[in-house]
């Protein structure tokens, strides 16, 4: 019996050995199998775990698309800082809109200093946005704190509720303009530091294409990201700037931020990219090209007589036999936008050059008609005719104030001749 | 030890005791013996006329069947018979047949390859070894070849179901009335051919070799095998390990229950193997382009948030036909397990128990619970019938059923639409061929006047508009909902229920031609005819297509 026993015993120790052996045998075929060149998940960061993949930014500072015009035709020097001393962010410190501080850093950035100590600088500007002290200060504690801290970074909390980030990635895509490092510290509620970098890492793994707005998406990721040009996000979808184009191509021109004219200066922008850092395939490339080309017929056939573009203008030709009666917010929205853009895009890709003087012209005189209180009520809208009207002039609006009022006295009144 | 097709039980073969017959299967008479011979009659007068040598079954014994095998080839003739002529389902096959066309160009993708909507979504294809048997099916014998190979899965189930009762029982009624059981039970779910039928097949196949793992030897090769092809076939394989989970726990607790010790169950040589086999399946499933990944899409497949507007991913209720199914199988088997003499075993009650919750919690995977609950029945009822005296009828093996059994396959084929294709080389007309649902005459006119843009389509047509409709038709959305981002499907269902903001989406997505079915969209086909900005080109009775005035260019 005992020698029964033991050689079953023996026997089943064998087969256990055999068993054992040969589960590894498969689990190492299966490893192989897993990142051979065959694998279709031999590209994903892990092809045994699906999880997300945010790519380190290649750069501390992010990149800036530079202007391609030095046009005094399109706005003379005094035009220039008629406007700009417009548009200086002279905001009331308590209740303080976050919306108007990014617009207004977008604008000016974060080197941005000014003689009026009633006018925000740069740092100021930034300091409100990335420091939660600040922002207690103006808003007090009845008011949910805009930095959110989460596992994986820092999210902006936005939306149509009081003293939140207007727009989805807004306050990262206007920091990043306003030129801010990625290690940039982000003062959290409860004193808990972080960076700028948690907060676009946060952004990637939020950041879902089928959203509604998605052009201060892209082009944040765009001015960090170039040349890495695709991520996993946190749901496991891979995107790509391919993708993002064909996202900020896709619906009827008149959806989008602004009256659907960001659209198009996201998608110039990555064009810009893709010229240096080819983020974009030719395909994709193609298609933005190729939109671009037919956003520029669009607003060619649609300029009003004064030479203000309505918010209608993505009608073409029918926005001038349907005329809609925009308020004026609107008209400054769609012709500073479109002006913005052109400003960076290459001449194939403008209108006839009398629009865009008709343009500049009809911007500028309504800017400086406007009194402060006025300007300060449509704050987010004239500051896009800031910006544009000095990419126009190749340089940035803090430079040239900066360089205006120290030639100036205190006044003001009148305006340097750029070098 | 495989099943043996061509022998009944032994236990009948010798039993000749005319006095022990009761019962309704003692209806077969006795009279012959086993080498088919006529005994004369009692008195001593000769037969006039007969010539008993011409009666001699002079067929190789080798090649005699059984009156139960004939028996059970008709059922599975007609199971194959009945699922052949059904028309293809509108949707899931078409779906397959896209993505293994879609395989076959271009390998295994890893994020989802044909909706543009869908671009960039991670894709698991669980079915892709499905995927290519369909589209070589469909290559080799169209929409026939198709429709034969629902009805060969068919049969096969009703076989793998069948077979083994017989076999083990020897009761060729009951065997059959498993099979027409099963039939009923499933009817549904084998009417669609999709790559669940193969993981069904895989699940009766799996349930007939755990059955006899004790005792072969082969099984240590056939089931690691098994699951590894079944990996790659279709997702239910997990579903599949339940069955020697349930096994060795069962097991497990029946011996420490016995032996009053729990240490006991170390020292038990057969639950040893019995895990050992288990871990070789397991990780024979890791043999697949996805690896571990498949565990973890399947595993958290049913979380997707997009899958709660389908039906068949709800929780089962007494409201559904499905759920009343369910209730009278329960009762049945409750009724059969409370008076079966049969001790039924922990493993078994385990086994019955997770199924029939897994199904509960989810309408899908009712189907694996049917045939563990009609086994079981079975089994019990065998042994009730046994210990009331039912006598199982001998069935004697003769050359004329094998020439029935011949017969009978040839009839059954021979009138399908796969004989008929491979015969005749005919195909079905396309109103045959396809269920009443199918947009075919809509895909018609879209060849004609082939979409720009966008489409918005019914999910119900999109798989079938995706395999048959024209080359690189951009579709909104289609059976694989899981695939879609959630976005995208929120924003579908807010178009098809009319919420607020429909007709903007449509405009957001650059939506430039609607195809709707009328059999659930028929409100939305209204509203659209009243909307300015669509036309309606195209209508019949199933549905219609709308392409807007002025095209969304991009």
């Amino acid at each position: 019996m005992t020698a029964t026993k033991t050689a079953a015993r023996s026997r089943f120790w064998r087969a256990a050995l055999v068993t054992q052996l040969a589960c590894l045998a498969v689990v190492a075929t299966s490893l192989a199998w897993a990142y051979s060149p065959a694998a279709p998940l031999r590209h994903d960061s892990s092809p045994l775990l699906a999880v997300p993949s945010v790519p380190v930014p290649p750069r501390i500072e992010p990149l800036s698309i530079s202007p391609l015009y030095d046009d005094p035709e399109v706005v003379s020097d005094e035009e220039l800082a008629q406007v700009l001393t417009k548009i200086q962010p002279r905001f009331p410190k308590e209740s303080l809109k976050a919306n108007y501080v990014e617009h207004a850093l977008r604008t000016w950035s974060i080197h941005a200093k000014f003689k009026d100590p009633a006018v925000m600088s740069g740092e100021q500007m930034k300091e409100f946005l990335t420091n939660h002290g600040q922002f207690l200060a103006s808003w007090g504690e009845k008011i949910k704190p805009i930095l959110e801290d989460r596992p994986d970074g820092v999210a902006i909390r936005w939306g149509k509720e009081a003293c939140a980030s207007v727009h989805h990635d807004h306050w990262l895509a206007s920091l990043t303009e306003a030129g801010v490092s990625l290690h940039e510290p982000v003062f959290l509620p409860g004193g808990k530091q972080r960076n700028i970098g948690d907060v676009l890492r946060q952004s990637l793994l939020d950041f879902h294409v089928d959203e509604v707005e998605v052009e201060w998406s892209a082009m944040a990721f765009g001015l960090w990201l170039a040349p890495v040009n695709r991520w996993t996000n946190g749901q496991g979808r891979k995107i790509d700037f391919d993708l993002l184009a064909e996202r900020l191509v896709r619906g009827h021109q008149r959806f989008g931020v602004c009256t659907g004219t960001h659209r198009v200066y996201s998608l110039m922008l990555l064009i810009r990219l893709d010229d240096e850092y080819k983020i974009l395939s030719p395909v994709g490339r193609d298609l933005a090209w190729k939109h671009l080309e037919f956003i520029r017929d669009q607003i060619t056939v649609s300029q009003m007589e004064d030479g203000h573009w309505p918010s209608n203008w993505s009608d073409g030709a029918a926005a001038l036999k349907n005329p809609v009666d925009d308020e004026l917010y609107k008209k400054v929205i769609a012709t500073g936008h479109h002006l913005e853009w052109l400003a960076i895009a290459p001449k194939e890709l403008h209108p006839p050059r009398e629009q865009i003087l008709k343009a500049a012209d009809w911007v500028i005189a309504t800017t400086n008609a406007q009194t402060d209180a006025e300007i300060l009520g449509s704050y987010t809208f004239f500051s896009h005719v800031g910006k544009a009207l000095a990419l126009w002039r190749k340089t940035q609006p803090h430079v040239y104030f900066e360089e205006w009022e120290a030639r100036q006295g205190t006044s003001g009144d009148e305006a340097p001749t750029l070098k | 030890m495989p099943v043996d097709l061509l022998t009944s039980p032994s236990e009948t073969d010798s039993r000749r005791d005319a006095s022990t017959l009761t019962g309704p299967d003692s209806a077969e008479s006795l009279v012959t013996s086993s080498d088919g011979g006529i005994d004369d009659p009692p008195g001593g007068h000769p037969r006039v006329g007969a010539d008993v040598s011409m009666l001699t079954d002079k067929t190789p014994p080798w090649l005699r069947a059984s009156r139960q095998l004939a028996a059970i080839t008709a059922l599975m003739g007609l199971a194959f018979w009945f699922f052949s002529i059904k028309p293809l389902w509108h949707s899931d096959l078409w779906g397959h047949l896209a993505y293994g066309r879609q395989l076959l160009v271009s390998g295994l993708p890893s994020t989802e390859p044909l909706m543009p909507l869908s671009q960039g979504m991670p894709y698991i294809n669980s079915t892709w070894l499905s995927d290519l048997l369909l589209v070589g099916v469909d290559r080799a014998l169209g929409g026939a070849g198709l429709q034969g190979l629902a009805g060969i899965l068919g049969a096969l189930m009703v076989g793998l179901i069948s077979i083994p009762i017989a076999r083990r029982t020897g009761r060729t009624l009951l065997a059959c009335a498993c099979g027409l059981a099963f039939l009923l039970l499933t009817n549904a779910e084998l009417s669609i051919l999709r790559p669940q039928l193969l993981g069904l097949a895989c699940f009766l196949g799996s349930l007939i070799l755990w059955q006899i793992a004790g005792k072969s030897r082969q099984v240590w090769w056939q089931l690691p095998l098994l699951f590894a092809l079944w990996a790659n076939l279709h997702g239910s394989f997990l579903v599949g390990l339940l069955v020697p989970l349930s096994m060795i726990v069962g097991r497990a607790f029946d011996h420490a229950r016995r032996t009053g010790r729990v240490t006991s169950v170390l020292h038990d040589a057969r639950l040893w193997k019995l895990v050992l086999l288990t871990q070789l399946c397991a990780v024979a499933t890791l043999l697949s382009p996805y690896q571990g990944r498949l565990w973890v899409e399947i595993l958290t497949f049913s979380q997707n948030p997009n899958l709660s507007a389908l039906t068949d991913w709800n929780p089962l209720t007494l409201r559904a036909f499905e759920g009343q199914l369910f209730a009278v199988t329960g009762l049945i088997l409750l009724a059969v397990l409370r008076n079966s003499p049969r001790r039924t075993s922990t493993g078994e009650l385990l086994l019955l128990l997770s199924l029939a919750a897994l199904g509960c919690w989810n309408t899908w995977l009712l189907v694996w619970f049917f045939p563990v609950a009609i086994w079981t029945t079975a089994l019990h009822l065998d042994a009730l019938l046994t210990s009331r005296k039912w006598v199982k009828a001998p069935s004697p093996r003769a050359g004329k059923w094998s020439v029935i059994i011949v017969g009978l396959v040839w009839i059954f084929f021979g009138f399908s639409p796969l004989g008929m294709r491979v015969l005749h080389g005919k195909q079905p007309s396309p109103t045959r061929l396809n269920s009443d649902f199918a947009p075919v005459e809509i895909t018609e006119y879209l060849h004609k006047k082939p979409p720009v843009g966008q489409v918005f389509n019914s999910c119900e047509w999109g798989d079938y508009l995706l395999a048959n409709g024209p080359a690189g038709m951009q579709l909104f959305v289609n059976s694989q909902v899981q695939l879609a981002p959630r976005e995208v499907w929120r924003d579908y269902l807010t178009v098809v229920d009319m919420g607020s903001g429909w007709s903007e989406i449509l405009d957001r997505y650059s939506v430039n031609t609607v195809v709707l079915d009328k059999q659930f969209r028929d409100g939305l086909i209204r509203r659209m005819k009243e909307e300015d900005a669509w036309k309606l080109v195209y209508e019949d009775a199933r549905g219609a297509v709308f392409n807007r005035r002025i095209v969304i260019d991009r």
